[in-house]
């Protein structure tokens, strides 16, 4: 079943879901930063300590609440965000997005190639199936901020949604040494891959000295502007084009700083069931 | 079949799919520059060589023969590569030996044709049997941004985008009908080509031209020297036209992914078919290659690293043709590098 009609996204509108958290730590200007392990509302994330990580399956600390339907699919409905960080028109972005696996265990000061061979992923893909079309791989600083370095590359190797294994992801701007934790490095996709199935090993040119970081796999939802403080922007059913949450989604906030300051975020976001 | 309700709208939306691309290396200033080459997701994407070039589109109507092994033909053309995901559909039976919405990989590719196996580099696949109806092969070309065609008697629109850069300036939604290569950069001779015919997604879901558009893009670093361009083309109308020059004047030293475009003579409303262009001077270095164009919609991003967005009643739903190619193009006015990325959502019905 699916929604298609308007009548439909009214009478399936489910309870919103609330989010503000607030990083202890600055992260830098133009880049994204998530504040998954951060506290407040959902209470703080955790991570993984294995290189293999875990599959993230709802309901997972950290995670805004998301209830599968009971019967039907879910869409997004609705999504708000504000970001505080200046009083300046138009800085920065939020995006929604459902983390479907996470690691630990490696470390960032050897340029040895690390082996990480990720569990499979979740059924979560943008066909719903875990082949990984539309599933892509951050790198994320974590619990420890970096120093030395930094690394000239981060290639991740990692197997297509097609199965193809020995792909290069790489990351989209350019590393730097003191970066705090929150801080993402979003990695490029080799040449006609359109997903990642699964992630095999983890190289970094240059390395840092010091720092922890995970891999994340996800799958973007929806992005949407932040504007000054405080005003939150949102998309509704029309305007946010209703994309699809499959069952067992595992929501994360990421905000597009605009500044280099601490700042808190806030979000809200509603599903519609049918 | 259209869209013409809210109802129909809401039972039209696909797959929101995200984009990310990196820009390395310098843009220049007010000139706009493309991404198509640029590492991201999707990753970067290849140039032609030929100076006729290649028609480009995600879907094409294919012949499969009975033989060992397949050969799948194109005319003209394909834009495919060995190790490229494809699969087929059918209005009736594909060949025994190929399932039809199964991904297979492109193997043995040359002008016009093309081999399939089941793993990349495999063995080319025998087929047997007899087969009917209208085939088509769904191939996404490397670089350009995902898209499905909509099912048989709909049509596809654009109808969420949204966007952020590093820079502040305009984003550009384009579908890539057609490029080529080929080209001395070093030359200022007539250089002649004779372009194929353009994939049927003009303004009006044609090839007469109507809203396509020409522009010079560099795929690898030009030398210090700023040379003028005349192009011939041929208009909307077919007619010839001759002496077409850059929008915008090219400057020292443009690096990959600069885009300059053509200026239309009076009165025409778009290209279909490119003749010729000649530098007034050498570029001394680099290589230059022509795109055809058209501009799907376009989104202003005001400030650095503030995103903007345009929905299915504000961005007007324009349409996106089967086969379409999608990339970008962005307009800045600085010159650093940047990173761009968004969300791009369209609806079928």
């Amino acid at each position: 079943m699916a929604i298609t009609t308007l009548a439909q996204v009214r009478s399936g509108l489910q309870v919103p879901a609330q989010y503000i958290k607030s990083p202890n730590s600055n992260g830098v200007a133009g880049n994204w930063c998530t504040l998954w392990d951060r506290a407040f509302h959902p209470l703080p994330g955790v991570w993984d300590t294995t290189p293999a990580g875990v599959a993230l399956v709802a309901p997972v600390t950290g995670q805004i609440a998301f209830n599968n339907p009971p019967s039907g699919n879910a869409y997004l409905a609705r999504f708000a965000a504000m970001s505080q960080r200046s009083n300046v028109l138009g800085t920065g972005g939020a995006m929604l997005l459902d983390r479907l696996w996470h690691n630990g265990g490696f470390v960032l000061n050897t340029s040895s190639t690390q082996t990480i061979n990720s569990v499979a992923f979740p059924a979560r893909d943008e066909n719903g199936s875990s082949d990984g079309v539309g599933v892509l791989l951050a790198l994320i600083i974590n619990t420890t901020s970096t120093t030395g370095g930094p690394p000239s590359t981060i290639a991740v190797g990692y197997t297509n949604s097609n199965g193809v294994a020995g792909r290069i992801a790489t990351s989209l701007y350019a590393t730097t040494a003191a970066v705090n934790p929150c801080h993402i490095y979003p990695l490029n996709l080799d040449v006609g891959d359109v997903g990642v199935r699964s992630v095999q090993t983890l190289t970094f040119t240059n390395p840092w000295t010091t720092g922890a970081a995970a891999l994340i796999a996800y799958r973007p939802i929806a992005l949407i502007p932040t504007d000054y403080n405080p005003r939150a922007l949102a998309i509704d059913a029309i305007s946010g084009a209703m994309p699809r949450l499959f069952n067992d989604s595992v929501l994360e906030l990421w905000v597009e700083q605009g500044a280099n300051t601490i700042f808190m975020a806030s979000a809200e976001v509603t599903c519609t069931f049918g | 079949m259209t869209i013409t309700t809210v109802d129909g709208l809401i039972a039209g939306f696909k797959t929101t799919r995200y984009f990310h691309k990196s820009v390395g290396g310098n843009l220049t200033t007010g000139r706009p520059f493309s991404h198509w080459a640029m590492n991201g997701v999707p990753g970067p994407g290849a140039f032609s060589t030929s100076i006729n070039g290649h028609i480009l589109s995600s879907s094409q109507v294919v012949a499969i023969s009975i033989a060992s092994p397949a050969v799948v033909s194109v005319t003209p053309d394909h834009f495919l590569v060995a190790g490229d995901p494809v699969y087929f559909t059918t209005t009736g039976a594909l060949p025994t030996g190929l399932t039809a919405n199964t991904t297979y990989f492109v193997v043995g590719a040359t002008v016009g044709q093309y081999n399939v196996a089941l793993t990349p580099g495999g063995a080319a696949i025998n087929t047997s049997g007899s087969q009917s109806g209208t085939h088509t092969a769904y191939a996404q070309i490397d670089g350009q941004l995902p898209f499905y065609d909509a099912p048989a008697g709909q049509s596809t629109y654009m109808a969420r985008w949204a966007a952020s850069t590093l820079v502040a300036g305009k984003l550009m939604l384009c579908d890539r009908l057609w490029h080529n290569g080929g080209y001395s950069a070093t030359s200022n001779a007539v250089q002649t080509c004779t372009t194929p015919q353009w994939p049927d997604r003009d303004n009006n879901g044609g090839h007469t031209g109507e809203g396509v558009l020409l522009a010079l893009e560099i795929s690898a670093a030009v030398g210090a020297a700023a040379p003028t361009i005349q192009v011939a083309y041929t208009n909307t109308l077919g007619v010839a036209r001759t002496l077409a020059p850059f929008v915008i004047a090219a400057v020292n030293s443009m690096v990959i992914g600069n885009f300059l475009p053509i200026a239309l003579q009076a009165g025409d409303t778009g290209v279909q078919s490119l003749q010729s262009i000649k530098l007034s001077t050498s570029w001394l270095a680099g290589t230059i290659n022509m795109v055809a164009y058209r501009v799907i919609t376009t989104i202003d991003l005001l400030a650095a690293a503030a995103a903007n967005h345009i929905g299915p009643v504000d961005g007007g739903l324009p349409q996106m043709f089967n086969g379409s190619v999608p990339f970008l193009l962005s307009t800045t006015p600085g010159a650093a590098p940047n990173a761009t990325w968004g969300t791009l959502t369209v609806a079928q019905g």
